[in-house]
Formats: C-alpha cells, structure tokens, sequence
C-alpha cells in the first residue's frame, strides 16, 4: 500500500495540473464592430444603427446611457439622438469569433435645414463615465417638404459580392422632358446626362462606394431647359441582405476595449 | 440456430434499407416564380439519375452519414408577393403613407426526399437523424427579426392609378443525397436540398388602372 502512495499522489497532482491547464480561458478581448454605410435621414424620420459586439455590456443597456450623439470629424457638426430602444438581433461569425448584432432605434430632431455628415461618428456616452466613439459611415439630413417630380417606378441592382446599389431604375410621370445631371449619394456626387422622357426607366450606374447602400434617401439634381432643380426622392428600402454582413470585412471597422 | 439467426438478421436489413422516394415538397414552390440559372431542382432529378448519385455514398460506414453534393450553391432569382396594392378610383391624387416594416423572413428553407425527414422545431428547420452536422449546416435559427425596423414612404397616387410594392430576391440552393449507416448497415437513405436566401430586393411601381 505504501508503495503504491507516492505514484497515487503523483498521478493525483497530474490529472489537477491537466485540469487547471484546460479549465484555463484567455482573457477574451472585449470588441465592438460598425460598419461603414450611408445613412439618410428625410425630415426627422426614425435612425436604425446595426452595432455588433462579442460580448454583453452597459452599452446595451437603454438605462445606462447619458448621452448619445453624431459627430461629423472633420466639420463642427455635433447633434444629440435620443435613443427609442436597443434590440437584440442574430449572431453572427467574424474570425472565429461570435458577435451578437444589436439595432439601436433612434428619433432625430426635425430640422429644416440639410446636414451632412462625410465621415460620422456614433459617440456612445455612458453614466459611469465610459464612452465609446463608432465610425458609422457617413450621414446625410434631408429636409423637404414636397415633391416635385412624380415618381412612378423605383427599383434597384446591387454589385456582387460587394452591399451597395449597382444601378438605380427610376421612372417618372411627367408633363416635359427633363435631364439628370447629378445624382447624390449620401456624401459623394456623380454627373449624368441622362434625359428623362415620359414612360421611360432611366438607369444611374453608380460607382462603388466600399460602404453598405442599401436603403436610402437619394438627391437629384435635373434640368429644365437651362434652369436647374434639386429633388431628394421618398427615403426607400432597395435591398436587404441576408447574407453574414461581417463577412463583408472592408466594411468594418473593429474596436477593442478594456 | 445458426439459419434462424441469419434469417433475423436478413429481416432486420431488409427493413433498414427501405428506400421510398417522396417527391419533394419545397417551401419555395409557394413562391410565385423561381428561376434557375443552372442544375435542377431536387423534384426534378429522375430516379435513375438519383441512384448513380447513390452509388457515391454507397461505401458502408460504421455510424452516421455519407453525403453527395449534386449540386452545390446554385444561384437562383425568385419572386415572392405583392406587399401591399394601393388604388386610387377618385378623382384627385392622394397622399399615401405606408409603413413598411422589414418582414421577419425564414432565411433558411430545408426539403427532402426518401426517408430523410425534416424536423421543424418552432421556427427552426432541421434534418433528421442529425444529417445537418453532416452537411455542416448552422443550427441556430436563420429567422432574420427585423421588425423593430420600421420605414415610412410617402407618395403621391394620381386618379385612376394603382401604387404596389413587391419582393423579389436571389438565393443559393445545394441538393445531394445521403445515407445513413449503423453497424455498417444502410439506416436510412433519401435526397436533401437547402435553400438559402441571400438578398431580397424592393420594387415600387404606379400603374394605370
């Protein structure tokens, strides 16, 4: 029996090494993922902010928030949200990790004025101090308050392998000819020529963008004869994607944090 | 002894390896036109064709599934329904506002043939006998809930026009055949197809009455 003690006690201290050795889980980094997209917003209409994270945290917490606002980096832009809801949403793969996508629900004030926003920034403050400042793309406020042009049809393509619009479709009801010179996609413009009869689709290509264009308000700039009219069309869902976003990596943008 | 034995164990094999082919019921038949750019549809692969498909899955196993991929994310064009359908019989335009609120859609749609069932559990989709596994298929749920999104759109209807709003979209589909041993005996054995969607397009349009 006495014999057999020592390699008991050893063999005792190896399974609790090989335990403790298993049982061990490095730290896991604490990460948030935005993505870049062009957000508009028409006249005070609901903000929808998809924010993705590999963890549980206040920032998903409606209560815990002191203040939230949008932030334009490169301008003096600074406008308060005020945050309706935070849900939960599906998880999803990004490098072996699991992240839980959550949709933040905000209300905008109603302005009359247009704001632009080329590069955005969620800025995230909690009640305890912490802050979290989100690259979201960029951010375009538009105001109208009536439509000139009639539009009848309205539909889109989108690029592969890439979450924006390949081309536009549109077609008006109209009593003249008019011609598309400019079409303006959150904070980037593209020149057309395009004349726009009656019964007509008149397709944009749109160039890529590297940033989620998928529902959206767009802003166009025509001619009548040599007088020239800005239109910002009725904010429209073009296309939704059911595919992992985050598998889309050149839209992302990955922040840890302590 | 020894016959009777023999004999029980011929039964037993016997009953393990009925195959009856079902037609396939897919969920995307509902759909009011699917298109594929290329390969078939599981309910469209002969019999004869599924049997040669067979044979790759043929090598007896100790336990579990052999599978066969005939064809492998195929790309497919679909239109669904109309969302809404709005008539304007007056004589003045009307200003309309719609609500539309992003639908809670089954990404994920599985069908099977032979004695492959699937299992719905809620609104989760599975295979049987743990063939998703085998097929290395996400078993988290593919319902996309997206009603918390909420969009309005606001358009004029002229006299005598009809404004509708109708989905169509784009999707993957892989079919194969499978067969399932235990003891190295055929268990089970049937077609599978899953269908996937991957993006879903909004068309608007005013027509005249």
């Amino acid at each position: 029996m006495k014999k057999l003690f020592y390699p008991l006690i050893i063999l005792f201290i190896i399974v609790l090494m090989v335990i403790n050795y298993l049982s061990y889980q490095a730290p896991k980094t604490k990460k948030f993922i935005t993505q870049n997209k062009v957000y508009t917003n028409l006249n005070g209409e609901p903000l929808f902010v998809d924010i993705y994270c590999n963890h549980k945290s206040a920032y998903h917490q409606k209560e815990a928030f002191d203040e939230i606002f949008l932030k334009d980096d490169k301008g003096d832009n600074k406008w308060l949200l005020n945050l309706d809801d935070i849900f939960k949403k599906e998880s999803y793969s990004y490098l072996k990790e699991s992240f839980n996508c959550y949709l933040y629900c905000f209300t905008l004030p109603k302005l009359t004025i247009d704001v632009e926003m080329e590069e955005a920034y969620l800025v995230l403050k909690l009640k305890n101090g912490e802050e979290l400042k989100l690259l979201i793309g960029s951010f375009n406020y538009y105001y109208q308050d009536n439509n000139n042009l009639n539009l009848i049809e309205c539909f889109a393509t989108k690029k592969d392998n890439l979450l924006e619009l390949e081309t536009v479709n549109l077609k008006f009801s109209l009593e003249e000819e008019f011609t598309i010179t400019k079409l303006k996609i959150g904070s980037r413009s593209f020149n057309y020529q395009k004349t726009v009869s009656a019964e007509e689709i008149v397709s944009l290509e749109i160039p890529p963008l590297l940033k989620i264009v998928d529902a959206l308000s767009l802003k166009l700039t025509y001619q009548i004869g040599t007088r020239e009219y800005h239109e910002v069309l009725p904010y429209f869902v073009f296309f939704e994607n059911f595919e992992n976003p985050l598998s889309f990596s050149i839209l992302n943008n990955v922040y840890t944090v302590n | 002894m020894k016959k009777w034995f023999l004999f029980l164990m011929l039964l037993v094999a016997f009953t393990l390896t009925k195959a009856s082919l079902l037609q396939a019921n897919s969920d995307y038949q509902a759909f009011e036109e699917v298109t594929l750019k290329d390969g078939k549809f599981l309910k469209d692969i002969s019999s004869s064709d599924l049997n040669k498909y067979y044979k790759k899955v043929n090598k007896r196993k100790f336990y579990g599934w052999r599978s066969y991929d005939i064809h492998s994310d195929l790309k497919l064009s679909y239109k669904t329904e109309t969302l809404f359908s709005y008539h304007n019989d007056g004589a003045t335009p009307i200003k309309y506002s719609y609500s539309m609120k992003k639908k809670n859609v089954e990404t994920r749609s599985l069908t099977s043939t032979g004695d492959i069932k699937v299992k719905i559990s809620g609104k989760i989709q599975s295979f049987s006998n743990n063939l998703d596994s085998q097929l290395k298929l996400n078993s988290q749920s593919t319902e996309k809930k997206e009603l918390e999104e909420e969009y309005k759109i606001q358009l004029d209807i002229d006299p005598g026009t009809r404004l509708n709003l109708y989905i169509y979209g784009e999707g993957k589909i892989t079919n194969g055949v499978a067969i399932n041993y235990i003891f190295w005996l055929k268990y089970k054995k049937g077609g599978y197809e899953i269908f996937t969607v991957t993006t879903q397009y909004y068309r608007l349009e005013k027509v005249r009455i």
